[in-house]
Protein backbone atom coordinates (compact mmCIF):
# COMPACT_ATOMS: atom_id res chain seq x y z
CA UNK A 1 0.00 0.00 0.00
CA UNK A 2 1.09 3.26 -0.91
CA UNK A 3 0.53 7.11 -0.26
CA UNK A 4 -1.72 6.79 -4.01
CA UNK A 5 -4.27 3.73 -2.74
CA UNK A 6 -4.93 6.22 0.19
CA UNK A 7 -5.47 8.93 -1.50
CA UNK A 8 -7.97 7.00 -4.00
CA UNK A 9 -9.68 5.65 -0.66
CA UNK A 10 -10.14 8.83 0.29
CA UNK A 11 -12.95 9.08 -2.44
CA UNK A 12 -14.89 6.87 -0.54
CA UNK A 13 -15.46 8.91 2.74
CA UNK A 14 -18.62 9.92 3.68
CA UNK A 15 -20.91 12.84 1.94
CA UNK A 16 -21.67 13.87 5.34
CA UNK A 17 -18.10 14.38 6.74
CA UNK A 18 -16.90 15.69 3.83
CA UNK A 19 -20.03 18.75 4.02
CA UNK A 20 -19.25 19.11 7.17
CA UNK A 21 -15.37 20.23 6.45
CA UNK A 22 -16.41 22.48 3.39
CA UNK A 23 -19.01 23.71 5.32
CA UNK A 24 -16.06 24.76 7.82
CA UNK A 25 -13.85 25.85 5.27
CA UNK A 26 -16.40 28.05 3.84
CA UNK A 27 -18.10 29.67 7.28
CA UNK A 28 -14.26 30.32 8.77
CA UNK A 29 -13.07 32.56 5.37
CA UNK A 30 -16.39 34.56 5.85
CA UNK A 31 -15.58 35.23 9.63
CA UNK A 32 -12.06 36.48 8.58
CA UNK A 33 -13.01 38.88 6.38
CA UNK A 34 -15.87 40.46 8.66
CA UNK A 35 -12.98 40.64 11.04
CA UNK A 36 -10.85 42.35 8.85
CA UNK A 37 -13.02 44.34 7.73
CA UNK A 38 -13.94 45.39 11.02
CA UNK A 39 -10.21 45.87 11.83
CA UNK A 40 -9.65 48.33 8.74
CA UNK A 41 -12.87 50.67 9.65
CA UNK A 42 -11.73 50.64 13.61
CA UNK A 43 -8.22 51.70 12.64
CA UNK A 44 -9.78 54.38 10.00
CA UNK A 45 -11.94 55.41 12.69
CA UNK A 46 -8.84 56.17 15.02
CA UNK A 47 -7.12 57.88 12.18
CA UNK A 48 -9.91 60.14 11.11
CA UNK A 49 -10.40 60.95 15.22
CA UNK A 50 -6.87 61.63 15.83
CA UNK A 51 -6.53 63.77 12.43
CA UNK A 52 -9.89 65.45 13.39
CA UNK A 53 -8.62 65.85 17.16
CA UNK A 54 -5.06 67.17 15.96
CA UNK A 55 -6.90 69.45 13.53
CA UNK A 56 -8.75 70.87 15.95
CA UNK A 57 -6.17 71.70 18.72
CA UNK A 58 -4.41 73.14 15.78
CA UNK A 59 -7.27 75.83 15.21
CA UNK A 60 -7.86 76.67 18.62
CA UNK A 61 -4.36 77.08 19.17
CA UNK A 62 -4.40 79.27 15.99
CA UNK A 63 -7.53 81.53 17.28
CA UNK A 64 -6.05 81.74 20.42
CA UNK A 65 -4.29 85.32 20.48
CA UNK A 66 -1.46 85.02 22.54
CA UNK A 67 1.06 87.55 21.43
CA UNK A 68 -1.25 90.13 19.68
CA UNK A 69 -2.62 92.23 22.01
CA UNK A 70 -6.75 92.15 22.59
CA UNK A 71 -9.75 92.12 19.90
CA UNK A 72 -13.18 93.04 20.99
CA UNK A 73 -16.33 91.13 19.78
CA UNK A 74 -20.10 91.85 21.29
CA UNK A 75 -20.59 88.07 19.44
CA UNK A 76 -18.34 86.91 22.21
CA UNK A 77 -20.84 87.95 25.16
CA UNK A 78 -23.15 84.70 23.88
CA UNK A 79 -20.89 82.26 24.93
CA UNK A 80 -18.79 83.88 27.58
CA UNK A 81 -16.56 81.39 29.58
CA UNK A 82 -18.18 82.26 33.18
CA UNK A 83 -17.21 79.98 36.12
CA UNK A 84 -19.42 77.18 37.37
CA UNK A 85 -19.01 75.94 40.47
CA UNK A 86 -16.44 78.36 42.38
CA UNK A 87 -17.57 81.59 44.49
CA UNK A 88 -15.17 83.71 43.72
CA UNK A 89 -16.29 85.69 46.59
CA UNK A 90 -15.10 83.57 49.00
CA UNK A 91 -11.86 83.52 47.39
CA UNK A 92 -9.28 86.05 49.18
CA UNK A 93 -8.75 89.18 46.85
CA UNK A 94 -5.36 91.32 47.09
CA UNK A 95 -5.60 95.02 46.37
CA UNK A 96 -4.33 95.93 42.94
CA UNK A 97 -0.80 95.13 42.84
CA UNK A 98 0.19 98.27 40.60
CA UNK A 99 -2.51 100.15 40.48
CA UNK A 100 -0.46 102.44 38.37
CA UNK A 101 -0.07 100.03 35.48
CA UNK A 102 -3.43 98.52 36.03
CA UNK A 103 -4.87 102.28 34.98
CA UNK A 104 -2.69 102.46 32.34
CA UNK A 105 -3.69 99.30 31.62
CA UNK A 106 -7.34 100.05 30.76
CA UNK A 107 -7.36 102.28 27.96
CA UNK A 108 -10.98 101.06 27.25
CA UNK A 109 -12.66 104.20 29.89
CA UNK A 110 -12.23 106.39 27.38
CA UNK A 111 -12.57 104.45 24.30
CA UNK A 112 -15.64 103.43 22.17
CA UNK A 113 -16.52 99.97 23.77
CA UNK A 114 -16.04 97.67 20.69
CA UNK A 115 -12.40 99.57 19.76
CA UNK A 116 -11.13 99.22 22.75
CA UNK A 117 -7.86 96.60 23.36
CA UNK A 118 -5.05 96.31 25.87
CA UNK A 119 -2.72 93.85 27.13
CA UNK A 120 -1.81 93.45 30.78
CA UNK A 121 1.91 92.99 29.69
CA UNK A 122 2.18 96.14 28.25
CA UNK A 123 0.62 97.97 30.84
CA UNK A 124 3.25 96.87 33.54
CA UNK A 125 6.38 98.05 34.03
CA UNK A 126 8.84 96.99 31.47
CA UNK A 127 11.18 95.20 34.01
CA UNK A 128 7.77 92.69 34.70
CA UNK A 129 7.34 92.20 31.40
CA UNK A 130 9.01 89.24 31.00
CA UNK A 131 9.30 86.96 28.39
CA UNK A 132 8.80 83.21 29.14
CA UNK A 133 12.34 82.05 28.95
CA UNK A 134 13.52 84.99 30.66
CA UNK A 135 11.73 84.41 33.46
CA UNK A 136 13.59 83.88 36.61
CA UNK A 137 14.21 80.42 37.98
CA UNK A 138 10.96 78.23 39.56
CA UNK A 139 10.29 78.71 43.14
CA UNK A 140 7.18 77.75 44.98
CA UNK A 141 3.89 80.15 45.35
CA UNK A 142 3.87 81.99 48.27
CA UNK A 143 -0.38 82.29 49.13
CA UNK A 144 -0.58 86.04 50.68
CA UNK A 145 -3.10 85.44 53.54
CA UNK A 146 -3.30 89.30 53.65
CA UNK A 147 -5.77 89.72 50.55
CA UNK A 148 -8.86 90.52 51.23
CA UNK A 149 -11.75 89.45 49.78
CA UNK A 150 -13.30 90.10 46.37
CA UNK A 151 -16.13 91.95 47.84
CA UNK A 152 -13.90 94.15 49.62
CA UNK A 153 -11.53 94.72 46.76
CA UNK A 154 -11.47 98.49 46.16
CA UNK A 155 -11.25 99.42 42.72
CA UNK A 156 -7.69 99.44 41.09
CA UNK A 157 -8.32 103.12 40.08
CA UNK A 158 -9.08 104.06 43.91
CA UNK A 159 -6.29 102.41 45.19
CA UNK A 160 -3.80 104.82 46.24
CA UNK A 161 -0.45 103.74 44.22
CA UNK A 162 1.66 104.42 47.50
CA UNK A 163 -0.38 100.73 49.12
CA UNK A 164 0.00 98.98 45.81
CA UNK A 165 3.99 99.75 46.31
CA UNK A 166 3.89 98.29 49.35
CA UNK A 167 2.46 95.28 48.42
CA UNK A 168 4.47 95.12 46.10
CA UNK A 169 7.09 95.04 48.00
CA UNK A 170 5.17 92.31 50.10
CA UNK A 171 4.33 89.92 47.27
CA UNK A 172 6.73 87.48 46.03
CA UNK A 173 4.64 86.16 42.84
CA UNK A 174 2.42 88.39 40.53
CA UNK A 175 0.73 87.25 37.27
CA UNK A 176 0.95 88.91 34.22
CA UNK A 177 -1.62 88.38 32.09
CA UNK A 178 -0.40 88.34 28.80
CA UNK A 179 -3.62 89.09 26.35
CA UNK A 180 -6.53 90.41 27.34
CA UNK A 181 -9.28 92.04 25.75
CA UNK A 182 -11.46 94.18 27.04
CA UNK A 183 -14.21 96.53 25.72
CA UNK A 184 -15.26 98.95 28.04
CA UNK A 185 -14.21 100.88 30.55
CA UNK A 186 -13.37 98.89 33.22
CA UNK A 187 -13.69 95.05 33.66
CA UNK A 188 -14.03 92.03 35.77
CA UNK A 189 -13.47 89.19 35.39
CA UNK A 190 -11.72 85.87 36.80
CA UNK A 191 -8.51 83.27 36.49
CA UNK A 192 -9.05 80.15 36.29
CA UNK A 193 -6.61 77.49 36.72
CA UNK A 194 -7.48 74.11 36.26
CA UNK A 195 -9.23 73.63 40.02
CA UNK A 196 -10.31 76.83 41.09
CA UNK A 197 -11.91 80.44 39.50
CA UNK A 198 -10.45 83.50 40.89
CA UNK A 199 -11.56 87.20 40.91
CA UNK A 200 -9.37 89.51 39.40
CA UNK A 201 -10.17 93.42 38.85
CA UNK A 202 -8.17 95.60 37.17
CA UNK A 203 -5.31 93.00 36.34
CA UNK A 204 -4.71 91.81 39.62
CA UNK A 205 -4.93 88.37 40.08
CA UNK A 206 -6.32 87.63 43.05
CA UNK A 207 -4.51 83.59 44.33
CA UNK A 208 -6.95 81.76 46.31
CA UNK A 209 -4.60 80.39 49.62
CA UNK A 210 -6.08 77.07 48.20
CA UNK A 211 -4.82 77.40 44.91
CA UNK A 212 -2.11 74.74 43.51
CA UNK A 213 1.19 76.70 44.08
CA UNK A 214 2.04 77.98 40.73
CA UNK A 215 5.64 78.14 39.71
CA UNK A 216 7.41 80.38 37.25
CA UNK A 217 6.17 79.60 33.76
CA UNK A 218 2.69 78.19 34.11
CA UNK A 219 0.23 78.98 32.05
CA UNK A 220 -3.38 79.68 33.69
CA UNK A 221 -6.41 80.31 31.46
CA UNK A 222 -8.10 83.30 31.86
CA UNK A 223 -11.75 84.04 31.78
CA UNK A 224 -14.04 87.38 31.81
CA UNK A 225 -17.26 87.24 32.89
CA UNK A 226 -19.52 89.82 31.23
CA UNK A 227 -19.51 93.09 32.63
CA UNK A 228 -21.63 95.96 31.56
CA UNK A 229 -22.83 94.44 28.73
CA UNK A 230 -19.48 93.25 26.98
CA UNK A 231 -17.63 90.03 26.98
CA UNK A 232 -14.15 90.54 28.31
CA UNK A 233 -11.77 87.88 28.61
CA UNK A 234 -8.31 87.36 28.24
CA UNK A 235 -6.57 83.81 27.06
CA UNK A 236 -3.73 83.44 28.85
CA UNK A 237 -1.77 84.34 32.11
CA UNK A 238 1.91 83.95 32.84
CA UNK A 239 2.91 83.11 36.19
CA UNK A 240 6.68 84.93 37.23
CA UNK A 241 9.18 85.90 39.66
CA UNK A 242 9.16 89.34 40.19
CA UNK B 1 -30.08 27.12 -8.24
CA UNK B 2 -31.32 24.41 -5.72
CA UNK B 3 -29.23 20.72 -6.46
CA UNK B 4 -32.27 19.18 -6.98
CA UNK B 5 -33.35 21.45 -9.60
CA UNK B 6 -29.55 21.11 -11.40
CA UNK B 7 -30.03 17.23 -10.85
CA UNK B 8 -33.26 17.35 -12.12
CA UNK B 9 -32.05 19.07 -15.11
CA UNK B 10 -29.49 16.39 -15.83
CA UNK B 11 -31.84 14.08 -15.65
CA UNK B 12 -34.16 15.57 -18.34
CA UNK B 13 -31.05 15.84 -20.75
CA UNK B 14 -30.88 19.69 -20.48
CA UNK B 15 -27.35 20.99 -20.98
CA UNK B 16 -28.40 24.06 -19.21
CA UNK B 17 -27.14 21.39 -16.01
CA UNK B 18 -23.80 21.92 -16.68
CA UNK B 19 -24.02 26.04 -16.73
CA UNK B 20 -26.22 25.54 -13.24
CA UNK B 21 -23.79 23.67 -12.42
CA UNK B 22 -20.53 25.88 -13.31
CA UNK B 23 -22.27 29.04 -11.73
CA UNK B 24 -22.84 27.32 -8.45
CA UNK B 25 -19.68 24.97 -8.16
CA UNK B 26 -17.41 26.35 -10.66
CA UNK B 27 -15.11 28.21 -7.96
CA UNK B 28 -15.21 25.40 -5.63
CA UNK B 29 -14.11 22.42 -8.14
CA UNK B 30 -11.96 24.60 -9.81
CA UNK B 31 -10.01 25.21 -6.08
CA UNK B 32 -9.79 21.38 -5.18
CA UNK B 33 -8.27 20.83 -8.98
CA UNK B 34 -6.41 23.45 -8.18
CA UNK B 35 -4.75 22.69 -4.58
CA UNK B 36 -4.19 19.22 -6.41
CA UNK B 37 -2.13 20.25 -9.82
CA UNK B 38 -1.13 23.89 -8.89
CA UNK B 39 -1.61 24.63 -12.81
CA UNK B 40 -4.80 26.83 -13.88
CA UNK B 41 -4.67 25.17 -17.44
CA UNK B 42 -5.15 21.88 -15.39
CA UNK B 43 -7.61 23.00 -12.99
CA UNK B 44 -9.63 23.80 -15.69
CA UNK B 45 -9.37 21.02 -18.01
CA UNK B 46 -10.40 19.00 -14.82
CA UNK B 47 -13.12 20.99 -14.08
CA UNK B 48 -14.58 20.28 -17.51
CA UNK B 49 -14.15 16.85 -17.09
CA UNK B 50 -15.75 16.80 -14.37
CA UNK B 51 -18.85 18.39 -15.96
CA UNK B 52 -18.43 15.85 -18.94
CA UNK B 53 -18.33 13.30 -16.22
CA UNK B 54 -21.52 14.02 -14.07
CA UNK B 55 -23.28 14.60 -17.84
CA UNK B 56 -22.52 10.93 -18.54
CA UNK B 57 -23.28 9.77 -14.76
CA UNK B 58 -26.55 11.42 -14.63
CA UNK B 59 -28.52 9.32 -15.03
CA UNK B 60 -28.47 6.85 -13.43
CA UNK B 61 -26.69 8.35 -10.48
CA UNK B 62 -28.51 10.98 -8.30
CA UNK B 63 -26.21 12.39 -5.82
CA UNK B 64 -28.10 13.32 -2.63
CA UNK B 65 -25.14 15.59 -1.89
CA UNK B 66 -24.30 17.07 -5.26
CA UNK B 67 -21.15 19.34 -4.13
CA UNK B 68 -19.75 16.16 -2.30
CA UNK B 69 -20.22 13.99 -5.81
CA UNK B 70 -18.95 16.95 -7.94
CA UNK B 71 -15.99 17.21 -5.96
CA UNK B 72 -15.07 13.46 -5.62
CA UNK B 73 -15.06 13.48 -9.21
CA UNK B 74 -13.05 16.30 -9.92
CA UNK B 75 -10.63 14.94 -7.36
CA UNK B 76 -9.97 12.31 -9.00
CA UNK B 77 -9.86 13.42 -12.25
CA UNK B 78 -7.28 15.89 -10.88
CA UNK B 79 -5.12 12.97 -9.53
CA UNK B 80 -5.22 11.10 -12.52
CA UNK B 81 -3.96 14.50 -14.57
CA UNK B 82 -1.55 14.77 -11.90
CA UNK B 83 -0.09 10.72 -12.20
CA UNK B 84 -0.03 11.30 -16.38
CA UNK B 85 1.60 14.67 -15.92
CA UNK B 86 4.49 13.14 -13.43
CA UNK B 87 4.67 10.01 -15.94
CA UNK B 88 5.34 12.19 -18.57
CA UNK B 89 7.86 14.17 -16.74
CA UNK B 90 10.08 10.54 -16.50
CA UNK B 91 9.73 9.99 -20.13
CA UNK B 92 13.74 10.47 -20.39
CA UNK B 93 14.44 7.66 -18.16
CA UNK B 94 14.75 4.08 -19.48
CA UNK B 95 14.10 2.94 -16.50
CA UNK B 96 11.10 5.05 -15.77
CA UNK B 97 9.55 3.12 -18.93
CA UNK B 98 10.19 -0.25 -18.11
CA UNK B 99 9.03 1.01 -14.76
CA UNK B 100 5.52 2.09 -16.27
CA UNK B 101 5.53 -1.06 -19.04
CA UNK B 102 5.79 -3.99 -16.22
CA UNK B 103 3.44 -1.79 -14.11
CA UNK B 104 0.92 -2.17 -17.01
CA UNK B 105 1.39 -5.49 -17.13
CA UNK B 106 0.86 -6.08 -13.42
CA UNK B 107 -2.33 -4.01 -13.09
CA UNK B 108 -3.77 -5.72 -16.13
CA UNK B 109 -7.24 -7.39 -15.13
CA UNK B 110 -6.94 -6.05 -11.58
CA UNK B 111 -8.48 -2.50 -11.77
CA UNK B 112 -12.05 -4.01 -10.24
CA UNK B 113 -9.55 -5.77 -7.11
CA UNK B 114 -8.03 -2.39 -6.28
CA UNK B 115 -11.18 -0.35 -6.67
CA UNK B 116 -12.58 -3.00 -4.20
CA UNK B 117 -9.79 -2.47 -2.35
CA UNK B 118 -10.08 0.97 -2.12
CA UNK B 119 -13.50 0.92 -0.86
CA UNK B 120 -12.64 -1.20 1.67
CA UNK B 121 -9.80 1.42 2.83
CA UNK B 122 -11.94 3.96 2.14
CA UNK B 123 -14.44 2.74 4.94
CA UNK B 124 -11.76 1.96 6.98
CA UNK B 125 -10.68 5.58 7.03
CA UNK B 126 -14.36 6.39 7.40
CA UNK B 127 -14.22 4.49 10.53
CA UNK B 128 -11.29 5.65 12.25
CA UNK B 129 -12.58 9.43 11.54
CA UNK B 130 -16.02 8.90 12.94
CA UNK B 131 -14.11 8.00 16.52
CA UNK B 132 -12.11 11.29 16.07
CA UNK B 133 -12.95 14.48 17.45
CA UNK B 134 -14.99 16.87 15.10
CA UNK B 135 -11.81 18.74 14.98
CA UNK B 136 -9.45 16.17 14.17
CA UNK B 137 -11.51 14.85 11.70
CA UNK B 138 -12.33 18.28 9.82
CA UNK B 139 -8.31 18.69 10.15
CA UNK B 140 -7.49 15.71 8.50
CA UNK B 141 -9.83 15.74 5.90
CA UNK B 142 -9.27 19.63 4.87
CA UNK B 143 -5.60 18.45 4.79
CA UNK B 144 -5.67 15.05 3.00
CA UNK B 145 -9.21 15.38 1.14
CA UNK B 146 -9.49 19.05 -0.08
CA UNK B 147 -5.57 19.24 -0.15
CA UNK B 148 -5.87 23.06 1.69
CA UNK B 149 -2.57 23.66 2.75
CA UNK B 150 -1.33 23.45 6.15
CA UNK B 151 -2.07 26.95 7.18
CA UNK B 152 -5.19 27.43 5.76
CA UNK B 153 -6.68 24.21 7.24
CA UNK B 154 -5.25 25.29 10.94
CA UNK B 155 -6.58 28.35 10.50
CA UNK B 156 -10.60 26.97 9.73
CA UNK B 157 -9.87 24.83 12.17
CA UNK B 158 -9.26 27.23 14.80
CA UNK B 159 -5.63 26.08 16.01
CA UNK B 160 -1.97 27.62 15.26
CA UNK B 161 0.39 25.63 12.21
CA UNK B 162 2.31 24.08 14.71
CA UNK B 163 -0.44 22.53 16.82
CA UNK B 164 -1.97 21.37 13.40
CA UNK B 165 0.92 19.87 12.59
CA UNK B 166 1.34 17.71 15.56
CA UNK B 167 -2.45 16.93 15.77
CA UNK B 168 -2.07 15.34 12.05
CA UNK B 169 1.19 13.40 12.86
CA UNK B 170 -0.40 11.78 15.92
CA UNK B 171 -3.47 10.91 13.90
CA UNK B 172 -1.56 9.58 11.07
CA UNK B 173 0.44 7.23 13.41
CA UNK B 174 -3.31 6.42 15.13
CA UNK B 175 -4.53 5.48 11.39
CA UNK B 176 -1.61 3.10 10.74
CA UNK B 177 -2.24 1.20 14.11
CA UNK B 178 -5.96 1.31 12.89
CA UNK B 179 -5.21 0.01 9.80
CA UNK B 180 -2.64 -2.51 10.67
CA UNK B 181 -5.52 -3.69 13.12
CA UNK B 182 -7.82 -4.01 10.97
CA UNK B 183 -5.40 -6.22 8.53
CA UNK B 184 -4.08 -4.17 5.59
CA UNK B 185 -0.65 -4.70 4.77
CA UNK B 186 0.92 -1.18 5.22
Amino acid sequence: MNAEKLHDALNYLDDSMILETDKLRHRKKKTVIFRRFVSCAACICLIATAVFGIGHMRSIRENTPFDENFEVSKDKADTPPTPDNSDPSQDPAPPAEESESADESVPAQDQEKDEVSESIEESAPADERLPEEESAPADEWMPDEDFPPVDQVPPAEETPPEEDEEKDEEKTYKLVIKVVQITTDGFKGYVRNKNDIYDINKYVTVINEEREKPIKGDTVDVYFSEYDGYTVYAERIFIVKE
Amino acid sequence: MRDEKIIDLYWERNEQAIKHTDEKYGKYLTKIAYNILADKEDSKESVNDTYLAAWNSMPPQRPTALSAYLGKITRQISIDIFRKRNRAKRKGSEFAVSYDELGDVLTTGNMTEEQVQAKLLGEAINKFLLEQPKEVRNLFIGRYYFLDPLKEAARYCGMSEGKAKSVLFRTRNMLKEFLQKEGFDI
